[in-house]
Parts: C-alpha cells; sequence; structure tokens
C-alpha cells in the first residue's frame, strides 16, 4: 500500500475510480443530486481521511489532471465557433446577458459580504477573476480591480503552496 | 472534462480549518449568487431576443 501511495499514479487512478463509481451510481440512482463529479469528490476525500493520506500526496499525481483543465478549456471555443452564425445574429442579446450576468454576481457577493461580515480576503475569493496570469517563477498571479483607487495583487506559489499578496495581506 | 475538476475540489480538504466555522455562509453565498445569475442573464438575454423578433415583424 505503502508502495502504491507513493506512486505519482496514485491520485490520477483514485481520481478515475472515484468518477467511475459515480457514473454508476449516477445511472442506479437517476438522481441530478448525485452527479458523478460531487460522489467522486466526496470519495476522494473519504479515501483520504481514511487512509490518512496527505493531500500533497495525493495532488502530486492528480496536478497532471488538474494541468490538463486549461487546455481543454480552451477547447470548449470549439463548440462555440460550430454556432458562431447564431452568435453572430445575437450578439446584442447574448453580450447583454453576459453584462447583466457579471454585474449580478459582483453586487451579489458584495452584498452579501456586507451581510455576513466578511473579511477583504474572503470578498475577493468570491469575486470572479477579472485578469489571471502566471510567470516564469512558477506562481500563479491574480488581480482584481474592484474600485478605481483600489488594486489588489494576490499571488499563489503553486511549486510551494504559499500565498502572499503585495497589496492586502 | 469534469474528471479534471476532481483534484481543484478535494483541495477544499487543506482550507476545510477556514471554511469550517462560515460554511452556512459560505454555501449561502454560492448557491443563491450561482441561481441569482442563472435568472439575471437568462430573462436579459430572452427579453432581447423578444425585442429583436418583434424589430423584425414591423
Amino acid at each position: 500500500m505503502r508502495f502504491f501511495e507513493n506512486s505519482v499514479f496514485f491520485g490520477v487512478t483514485i481520481s478515475i475510480v472515484a468518477y467511475g463509481v459515480g457514473c454508476v451510481l449516477k445511472d442506479k440512482l437517476k438522481m441530478d443530486i448525485f452527479n458523478p463529479v460531487l460522489i467522486s469528490i466526496v470519495a476522494v476525500i473519504a479515501v483520504l481521511a481514511c487512509a490518512h493520506i496527505d493531500y500533497d500526496v495525493y495532488y502530486s499525481g492528480a496536478q497532471y489532471l488538474s494541468y490538463l483543465l486549461t487546455p481543454a478549456t480552451v477547447c470548449l471555443a470549439v463548440p462555440l465557433y460550430e454556432k458562431i452564425e447564431l452568435l453572430k445574429e445575437h450578439w446584442k442579446a447574448i453580450v447583454a446577458g453576459i453584462l447583466s450576468g457579471v454585474l449580478t454576481t459582483l453586487l451579489c457577493v458584495l452584498a452579501m459580504s456586507l451581510i455576513f461580515g466578511f473579511s477583504h480576503e474572503e470578498y475577493v475569493t468570491f469575486l470572479p477573476e477579472v485578469y489571471y496570469y502566471g510567470d516564469w517563477n512558477g506562481r500563479i498571479g491574480r488581480t482584481w480591480w474592484i474600485r478605481n483607487d483600489y488594486r489588489c495583487n494576490h499571488y499563489y506559489y503553486r511549486s510551494t503552496g504559499q500565498y502572499y499578496c503585495t497589496v492586502c495581506v | 472534462m469534469p474528471l479534471m475538476f476532481i483534484p481543484a475540489a478535494v483541495g477544499l480538504v487543506t482550507s476545510w480549518n477556514i471554511i469550517r466555522p462560515k460554511l452556512l455562509a459560505y454555501a449561502a453565498i454560492t448557491v443563491i449568487s450561482t441561481l441569482l445569475v442563472m435568472l439575471v442573464s437568462g430573462y436579459v438575454t430572452d427579453w432581447m431576443l423578444k425585442g429583436e423578433k418583434k424589430g423584425e415583424d414591423k
């Protein structure tokens, strides 16, 4: 078991197996709340907790799955491109929908943060990221512009898992 | 593709100590803002599309 834990394939294997179990369970239960992703997340957390496996051990393998997420997101542009004529035709409605959605989420998060008395850190976590970039140090930077006079830089070191901010923390 | 979200979501365990005291507030803000965005952008797009159709009829 120790050998298996140390293997790079551990994280990938456990994720894929959990997702497979999730798909089977969804077919059996036929309820929307039991979607494969939710089932597999709960299953993986349960396995890690029961076997006392550290998240870093799991992530050393599972990072390759996460790594594929970025190119997969880019691939979503393909089905969008297939509908390009439809998009062109209704661009006004689409732009209006996107803008109203963005404004709604920003205002909703702001209002509820004020109601619950969230700290600045918690508040920005719920905001959708406006600007997202990585640099050659392996850092992932996130920048939010909330008001004109306010700018906040968050850095997260992917390699070490450290988190710091040049302005607010 | 949903498979690739699993590692990130399992990462929630690393911040469980931060999440736990305010779990209800976090859950509420996530669910309510998601529903609200779906409703607002859906209705706005629908309303705009109806406006386009009316314009064509004239």
